[in-house]
């Protein structure tokens, strides 16, 4: 039994679908830590499942003495596996669009080409921006990545976004392609109610808005949990370390991760409405806690769930 | 914690003081709680403590090596100290890769980063194979800066455990046991880390390692898992002082200021919370595990003050101040004591003999009052302004607070700090301190009974406390009391008062200039008296008067009014145009607004205890206009047309977007009337109308 189960299940689904009209299917992952190292396992994750694309973090922009500047770059202590493009992902903080940014692009495609030159991470063909962007910054943010569009197409990359779910009711960014958020669709804080990570009930509503979204869409579906504490029904906090909260009696430590199945329904919801938005199928996130905690699923559900799936798609 | 919010101003005029209408926003809470001075700040000051070599390298030719690097190695160069050039450029490529080390839009090229790493490696290898004595703890120092950047924690924890440890204290020493913490805390071991920090007083790093224990939870976490860990001693008085900061931000409608929390790091600790760690505390003092009774103890009597059980914190404080623990925790206790003795009522003589100690406290910090790190003098004035004043206020004794406000004004007198004073800056009549706030609002009644008080004696202790601290000239309290009672209309009462002032002292304000050159005969509405950009007009000794020219305003009122009042038919009415002349120059909105104010601002507004001279001059219009007399007819019914009748509604209008239109709308109330009375005028009077009206933009635009 593979301890990539539920990977391969999704992955091989995708390739299925699309093996009839021609279209090559792409597997990627995400990398969102501060520190860029492969390890084994990660490496052999990587060759076995195909991965084709790492979109990895390069750095965040946050707003510091009311400017708008680089923080937490990833360290990069790893080479490239061999056949994988990276696309270097920059995520935003949406305050920083509170202003027009008229350098913004010019200092992000410069830093960006500097760090992938810096650690042999290239050629870019493709960069990502990351922000969750409202009404209020829209017009800033869609100004910055015009502008980004066009100087990254001087040098033939593509531009690609994140699309958060709530996103598609809203006007489609100047970009080439944007990637569905399929994850963080409700609120951690509050318990007992639907998984924060991915529930089709939160889901569901926004699924109509997909068919027309005027732009290329890839989808990331979440293999990652958090781990998270609860006083009664008060929210204390996420717990990255078994002591990071101060619990006592009576506190509850919650898990939250998608199920598998619920991983599968959202990839099949997506199939149903835009089947091309899953040509590209990314993994948020490959880093080795999660792919060892993937290896924690109970496979025998999952395996169940193959089986059924594979059985639909063969009606 | 100070908040200092400085509202953006938009001022039209600072001409004569530095007096702001709209100035800033000071509050005083400042932390009480500070127990992580002295024995727990001993690695404070870092940097005036490695300057503070430098200077005594170089015979003092620098203040720091920040500024002064390039110089610090010449002087080393030509001493011929090859010892202390080898370091400084090894600390100079040192220096150099750490400030490349942080977030910026620049990004190393490989060749950089491996260059990098070369002289690191380099660096550490010169480091270790340092075998001198002298600059022993420096090397040292700068091997375990390489390591550090170079990530290799292991061997900086290895290297402190064989070497650094063992070195004779310095400051250097302190910055390599810093590291070592750092590298703890890489190497897994966090609470090692933390009590480390914790005793170096490292509280930014424990704030943010900390940054979710936080709250009572994770104080008893703490507590369990180590009763001795000096990092309970920056949970504690972080937990009081979020206590107070919440109540602070809380406000009449009990809703917190949550964003502002947020904004500086603090966290909302609420009454149950409180009440949960006052047992807890209880629990921790009995069962006697932690070496500091006395700051838990402290802790509680806050808490008690805080929530208004004053009596009872006395009570506790009383106690922590006998319990074991460090000087600092004695003196915190005993200064929050202080602080609560106020609403407990205790009695004068304790209130002066304790704040005669906190002072002297404060003054022994060495430090100015506006230093944020003298803990003794941020106490010292919370205790005034938020005890003292509030308290003097509600029982009416005016005289206290204004002593209190002159105390805290009083930088000789209270603080022994002889401040030069900037010749454009009369800071005694700048809004910027409580204490010219204070007398602003202050009658002439008021302002000669403070003078009086202030010079006799007392028997109250604390009086007499407040009295020895306070500012005070005779002069000063003369023309001010003059000037309110002018500005109150009280012309008689003015006389006497400015009749003492001399002409060197109104010389030496910053509004002299105005003094001299500035005509309140001039009728306002018929010639704006300015003077030209070139000429310097804001500022002390830039005039040489003849004359008082506020007594002779009020002589001359006295004179007029008198006049007025026995005149009849067309002389009457001309006085009273005269006098509306003179009371609108002297108003806020005159060109003599100087004559009843130290400044000028756009907010300016006619305070409670004056009269308002541009409404006393439209009553006198009023009654001039009704003139058979042509020009006393003329010039009146363009006065009334010309001065506004709602200010604020006007300027605030001016100040608009869209000022045309809003202003317009403003002016609509006086178009309607005065301005349709002035233009019913000019109709019928065309060929005798005088120019100052026919050429009237405004008034032509009406009749349009």
């Amino acid at each position: 039994m593979s301890a990539f189960f539920l990977v391969a299940v999704i992955f091989a689904i995708g390739n299925s679908c699309r093996q009839d009209d021609g279209h090559e299917a792409c597997r990627s992952a995400y990398y969102w830590s501060t520190v860029f190292e492969l390890d084994s396992q990660q490496r052999a994750f990587i060759q076995k499942q195909g991965i084709c694309k790492i979109y990895l973090r390069y750095f965040d922009v946050v707003m510091r003495d009311g400017e708008a500047m680089p923080n937490a770059t990833v360290q990069v202590s790893a080479t490239v596996p061999k056949g994988v493009e990276i696309v270097p992902v920059v995520f935003i903080v949406n305050d920083c669009m509170r202003m027009a940014q008229p350098q913004l692009d010019s200092l992000l495609l410069t830093r960006i080409l500097k760090m992938t030159e810096t650690h042999d991470l290239g050629p870019v063909k493709e960069i990502q921006i990351d922000c969750d962007w409202t009404k209020q910054t829209q017009t800033a943010y869609f100004n910055m990545l015009e502008r980004l569009h066009r100087r990254a197409a001087e040098k033939g990359i593509a531009l690609s976004v994140t699309i958060r779910l709530h996103q598609l009711s809203m006007p489609v960014p100047p970009v080439d392609k944007g990637v569905l958020m399929m994850y963080n669709t409700g609120d951690i804080t509050k318990r007992g109610g639907t998984n924060a990570i991915l529930d089709m009930k939160d889901v569901e509503p926004f699924l109509p808005a997909l068919d027309d979204y005027d732009l290329p869409l890839a989808t990331a579906y979440p293999v990652f949990a958090w781990k998270v504490a609860f006083r009664g029904q008060h929210f204390l906090g996420f717990m990255h370390a078994d002591d990071e909260l101060p619990l006592t009696t009576g506190d509850t430590v919650l898990t939250v991760a998608p199920s598998p199945e619920t991983v599968l329904k959202a990839r099949d919801a997506v199939e149903k409405v835009r089947p091309r938005a899953n040509d590209e199928m990314i993994l948020y996130e490959i880093s080795s806690q999660n792919l060892k905690r993937i290896n924690t699923y109970h496979y025998e559900k999952v395996y169940d769930c193959r089986a059924v799936h594979a059985q639909h798609d063969s009606h | 914690m100070k908040k200092f919010m400085i509202a953006a101003l938009f001022m039209l005029s600072m001409t004569a003081t530095n007096s702001f209408a709209c100035g800033p926003e000071i509050t005083h809470n400042y932390y009480l709680f500070d127990v992580t001075a002295g024995d727990f700040k001993k690695n404070r000051n870092i940097v005036e403590r490695c300057d503070e070599f430098w200077k005594n390298y170089t015979n003092s030719t620098v203040s720091s090596y920040q500024w002064h690097q390039d110089e610090i190695m010449e002087f080393a160069q030509k001493k011929n100290d090859e010892e202390m050039v080898g370091y400084l450029a090894e600390l100079n490529k040192y220096l150099e890769i750490s400030r490349d080390l942080g977030d910026t839009w620049d990004y190393p090229t490989k060749a950089q980063l491996q260059e990098r790493q070369r002289t690191l490696l380099s660096m550490a290898t010169i480091a270790a194979s340092y075998r001198g004595t002298r600059l022993k703890a420096q090397w040292a120092l700068l091997y375990m800066r390489a390591n550090m950047v170079m990530k290799r924690h292991q061997v900086n924890v290895n290297y402190w455990k064989t070497t650094g440890k063992n070195l004779p204290p310095s400051v250097y020493r302190e910055m390599m046991e810093n590291i070592y913490a750092g590298a703890l805390l890489q190497t897994g071991h966090r609470k090692e880390a933390i009590n480390m920090f914790a005793e170096q007083g490292d509280f930014e790093s424990i704030k943010w390692l900390l940054r979710k224990q936080r709250n009572l939870q994770g104080i008893k976490n703490m507590y369990a898992s180590d009763p001795k860990s000096p990092a309970l001693v920056f949970l504690v008085e972080d937990f009081v002082n979020n206590a107070q900061e919440t109540l602070d931000d809380t406000g009449e409608d009990h809703v917190i200021d949550t964003d502002w929390i947020k904004s500086i790091n603090a966290r909302i600790i609420k009454k149950s919370e409180v009440e949960q760690f006052k047992v807890f505390a209880k629990q921790v003092i009995a069962e006697g595990k932690n070496p500091y009774p006395s700051m838990w103890k402290a802790a509680i009597g806050e808490l008690q003050y805080l929530y208004g059980n004053h009596q009872e914190a006395v009570k506790t404080l009383t106690e922590a101040m006998a319990m074991a623990g460090t000087d600092r925790m004695a003196d915190n206790a005993r200064y929050i004591r202080l602080v609560a003795g106020v609403g407990a009522n205790e009695p004068s003589a304790w209130l002066a003999e304790e704040m005669t100690w906190l002072l002297a406290k404060a003054q022994a910090e060495g430090r100015g009052r506006f230093d944020v790190d003298n803990q003794y003098a941020e106490v010292f004035d919370r205790l005034v302004y938020m005890e003292l004043i509030p308290k003097f206020k509600a029982a009416n004794n005016m005289n206290m607070v204004t002593g209190c406000y002159a105390m805290m004004n009083s930088s000789k007198e209270l603080w022994h700090i002889t401040e030069e004073e900037d010749e454009n800056w009369n800071a005694m009549y700048s809004d910027w301190s409580g204490f010219s706030a204070q007398l602003n609002e202050m009658t002439g009644n008021q302002l000669v009974a403070y003078a009086q008080w202030m010079k006799s004696s007392s028997n109250d202790p604390l009086e007499t406390f407040v009295k020895e601290h306070s500012w005070f000239d005779q002069i000063y309290f003369d023309d001010m009391a003059g000037t309110h009672y002018l500005a109150e209309g009280a012309f008689e009462k003015a006389v006497p008062l400015l009749k003492k002032v001399p002409l060197s002292f109104m010389e030496g304000q910053n509004i002299c200039y105005y003094f001299a050159n500035r005509d309140y005969t001039i009728a306002r509405w018929i010639t704006k008296q300015s003077f030209p950009e070139s000429v310097r007009t804001d500022g002390p000794h830039l005039a040489k008067l003849k004359q008082n020219p506020k007594l002779k305003f009020c002589e001359e009122m006295i004179s007029l009014k008198k006049k007025h009042e026995k005149a009849k038919g067309v002389k009457k009415e001309q006085l009273a145009l005269q006098l509306a002349r003179y009371y609108y120059q002297a108003s806020l909105w005159g060109d003599c607004w100087y004559l009843a104010h130290y400044g000028k601002s756009l907010y300016d507004e006619v305070r409670s205890h004056e009269m308002d001279f541009a409404a006393e001059a439209r009553k006198l219009l009023k009654e001039s206009v009704q003139s058979e007399d042509f020009k006393v007819r003329q010039e009146s019914l363009y006065a009334l047309a010309f001065i506004p009748k709602d200010y604020e509604k006007e300027m605030s209008a001016y100040w608009g977007i869209d000022v045309n239109e809003a202003w317009a709308s403003a002016l609509e109330g006086r178009y309607q009337t005065d301005m349709a009375a002035l233009a019913s005028f000019v109709k019928q009077n065309a060929s005798k109308t005088d120019s100052y009206v026919t050429k009237c933009d405004i008034l032509k635009f009406y009749m349009k």
